[in-house]
């Protein structure tokens, strides 16, 4: 029964990390017009999650862990002219985030498949243990 | 290594003996205890307790989720350990109830 119970913490950790992915990606769609308020400031900057396995001093089982979420410098902010805007530069172009709708939103689908994984996981686990227990009647 | 071997034979029997005595320690004569070796009792009761941690535990996370503390996740995977434990002593109690009244209509 203890490996059982021992599948049943790694999943949840799984649908935990999930979520907080689901989250990350949540707040970069929400924020996705997000401009600078002033010329010169840099408008809202996509933010990325990591996950890292880790041991679980208790149970001994390699769960996953939420590592960091951090932002991306790399990717250039996309300029859109809007001369009325409060933070539009001399030429009237704002900075505008570098989120890409697309990337998010084939992320979240990932993020869901997971999640649903390990619910699968889950599941499976506890019809299992509860047919064994189903034995003893 | 024939001395091991009937060493370690001796402790199986040994125990063996200690839980068929406490099944049958109905009648007030607690089975004596060896050394080394838990008897049926002890397991009985480290059982009991792990039962009461774990529905213990279910029930804190329930707590905190109607506060709004909780994680849904770990609602979900306590409140289902609960369950499960519960399931499984309600299914050992139905059993050791059904062997005493076997016990209790046998013909004399």
């Amino acid at each position: 029964m203890t490996n059982m119970f021992s599948t049943m913490t790694i999943s949840t950790h799984g649908m935990r990390a999930q979520g907080e992915r689901v989250r990350v990606i949540a707040q970069n769609l929400a924020n996705a017009d997000t401009a600078p308020l002033k010329p010169g400031d840099d408008p809202y900057v996509r933010q990325v999650i990591t996950f890292k396995n880790e041991m679980d001093k208790a149970s001994g089982e390699k769960l996953v862990q939420v590592d960091e979420v951090k932002k991306v410098d790399k990717e250039q902010f996309i300029t859109k002219y809007m001369p009325d805007h409060p933070a539009a530069d001399d030429q009237g172009y704002v900075k505008m985030p570098n989120v890409n709708m697309l990337i998010e939103m084939t992320d979240m689908r990932e993020a869901q498949r997971s999640y649903e994984a390990n619910l699968g996981m889950v599941e499976q686990s506890r019809d299992m243990m509860m047919r064994t227990i189903d034995m003893l009647r | 290594m024939d001395k091991i071997a009937s060493q370690v034979a001796a402790n199986i029997y040994g125990n063996t003996a200690k839980i068929g005595g406490a099944g049958g320690g109905m009648s007030g004569a607690s089975p004596a205890k060896v050394e080394g070796g838990s008897s049926f009792e002890d397991i009985l009761k480290s059982t009991a307790e792990n039962v009461v941690d774990t529905m213990k535990s279910g029930e804190k996370v329930s707590a905190e989720a109607v506060v709004g503390n909780a994680d849904l996740n770990d609602v979900v995977q306590a409140v289902t350990s609960a369950e499960i434990t519960l399931q499984t002593v309600v299914a050992v109690r139905d059993r050791l109830v059904g062997a005493l009244q076997e016990v209790l209509r046998m013909p004399i």
